[in-house]
């Protein structure tokens, strides 16, 4: 049993992770922090893929169209270093730099912290996140969570995307989705637009 | 918008309904969307528009439209309509209430109880009815299903978004998919119709007018008759996806006799366990997962993980890998 996988550990992580909102520079207008090791997180709880870690120059980010009808990419440099996913994530919240992509995230939101585990990235956020969701609409949905797990799933092995504000389960009144399981592509079927 | 394409061929519909006789219309589940503190999206209106919906003026003397109210609207006349021609149903909250008629908590639990609404009463398919935001430009009507139910979804969405489009007159904004929670979680064929956009001044105001949200209400049930004419019920009818999509673990590890020991132990404390395999391509290594259950409701896996802790056997609420295997639980002699 000594080599057994610690999956409680995980939740310890998570806990990290919520813990660190405090010091993501939200109100200095940073888009990233890293979140802090925790001594009591093995690298075998984590288990990252080698390929959602610094292994390529570029990253992509997904924003809607202005009618919210498709997703539209644009390639983002990577900083050296930096894990891929963080670092899309990051671009995302930075918001578009194309004319006609919309912003994604509501405005304010950081990424507190993420973490891959095998197939599934934990993204958490900041409550700006929460407090300026979209109250109704499939559109304005789409525009906003779309383009989060596309850009989360444009990271080579990554799956799917369980998403939490302040480390615990956001709950957005008015949403039409599960919060409580991972999202994936194919919650948002066909979203990205035919070259 | 894709074509309908009618995958039952005449001659089966034909037989289906002559073998039934007098086919029994089936149960639809009408559930408008939001309710209670949840007032969905909005819009305004020029000052004093008469609307037949409770009055909305917000503090800076505005008026205003909420799509619960427009939903609801639209549902009991929907749900009138039906009736009329000879359709039971149900409806997931009949006054400005969360779903079941009680006070909105959270989206989570208001989802819940319309889908187990829904699944309890035997519908035999599921209309949500909503109204959509994003910018005072966005225009037009569309029509979700989720992709990985049954053919009827889809067909159900085809039939009634082509109705609504020609109540409405908006621009196409087609059917498709998603994963929303009522369209994943009901048992039913289910869509989600998303009529206008009351972010669109223009939109909101057409919505405004009872006329209108009658015959959208209209539309809908047109759709649903042509659905059930078409003979889709009597075939796909109790059989939307009921997949699970949740898995109780009972640990997880990287070496098979470590999960063997755990699978006895599961075992001799009254659970049931199995164990699975997970190949991870990226570290090239195996992870084995002693299962205790699987489940389409997360709430139902909560239970068994609550319970298997409470024997102090460690558990957690995972989703079901998508490519495991199933392992022998004893060891090869």
């Amino acid at each position: 049993m000594s080599r057994r996988l610690p999956i409680v550990l995980v939740v310890a992580i998570l806990a990290a992770l919520a813990g660190c909102g405090g010091s993501d520079g939200a109100g200095s207008g940073s888009a990233t922090t890293t979140p802090p090791p925790t001594a009591s997180a093995p690298a075998t709880t984590t288990a990252p893929t080698a390929t959602a870690t610094a292994a390529a120059a570029t990253v992509t980010v997904y924003f809607a169209d202005p009618d919210a009808m498709k997703l539209l990419p644009e390639k983002r440099s990577l900083p050296a270093g930096a894990s891929r996913l963080r670092a899309a994530l990051v671009e995302l919240a930075k918001g578009p730099s194309e004319a006609g992509h919309q912003n994604a995230l509501p405005a304010g939101t950081t990424i507190v912290g993420t973490l891959v585990h095998g197939h599934e990235a934990l993204v958490n956020l900041s409550s700006e996140f929460t407090s300026g969701y979209p109250p109704g609409g499939a559109a304005a949905e789409f525009a906003v969570l779309a383009p989060l797990v596309y850009t989360a799933t444009a990271v080579p092995g990554i799956e799917r995307v369980r998403i939490t504000v302040d480390g615990q389960t956001p709950a957005p009144a008015g949403s039409q989705y599960d919060w409580g399981g991972a999202f994936s592509r194919a919650d948002f079927p066909g979203a990205v637009a035919s070259p | 918008m894709s074509r309908l394409r009618l995958t039952v061929p005449a001659a089966l519909v034909a037989l289906i309904v002559s073998a039934a006789g007098a086919v029994a219309a089936p149960l639809v589940a009408i559930d408008p969307g939001h309710g209670g503190a949840d007032s969905g999206a909005t819009g305004t209106l020029p000052p004093g528009t008469p609307t037949g919906l409770p009055a909305r003026i917000d503090p800076d003397g505005q008026t205003r439209i909420y799509e619960k109210d427009v939903t609801l609207d639209i549902a009991q006349r929907l749900n009138a309509y039906l009736r009329g021609q000879g359709f039971p149903t149900v409806m997931t909250r009949t006054t400005d209430l969360a779903g079941g008629d009680v006070p909105f908590t959270t989206t989570g639990a208001d989802l819940r109880a319309r889908v187990d609404i829904a699944n309890n009463a035997g519908a035999r398919l599921f209309v949500s009815i909503h109204e959509n935001a994003l910018s005072a430009t966005a225009a037009g009507t569309e029509t979700y299903h989720f992709y990985y139910a049954s053919p009827a979804a889809r067909a159900l969405a085809v039939l009634v978004h082509r109705q609504v489009l020609a109540a409405l007159g908006l621009p196409d904004r087609g059917v498709k998919a998603a994963g929303f929670y009522v369209l994943k979680n009901t048992r039913m064929p289910a869509i989600l119709v998303e009529g206008a956009f009351l972010t669109n001044p223009d939109e909101a105001l057409l919505l405004a007018d009872p006329a209108v949200r009658q015959r959208v209400a209209q539309a809908i049930g047109t759709g649903v008759g042509q659905y059930v004419a078409a003979g889709y019920d009597a075939l796909y009818g109790q059989q939307q996806n009921l997949k699970p999509r949740y898995q109780v673990n009972a640990g997880a590890f990287r070496r098979l006799a470590d999960a063997r020991a755990r699978y006895r132990l599961v075992r001799r404390r009254g659970f049931e366990a199995t164990i699975r395999s997970e190949y991870n391509k990226a570290n090239r290594k195996y992870l084995f997962y002693v299962v205790s259950g699987k489940f389409v409701y997360v709430e139902n896996a909560r239970e068994l993980r609550d319970r298997l802790r409470r024997k102090r056997i460690k558990a957690n609420v995972g989703a079901i890998p998508t490519r495991s295997r199933p392992v022998p639980a004893a060891a090869p002699r």
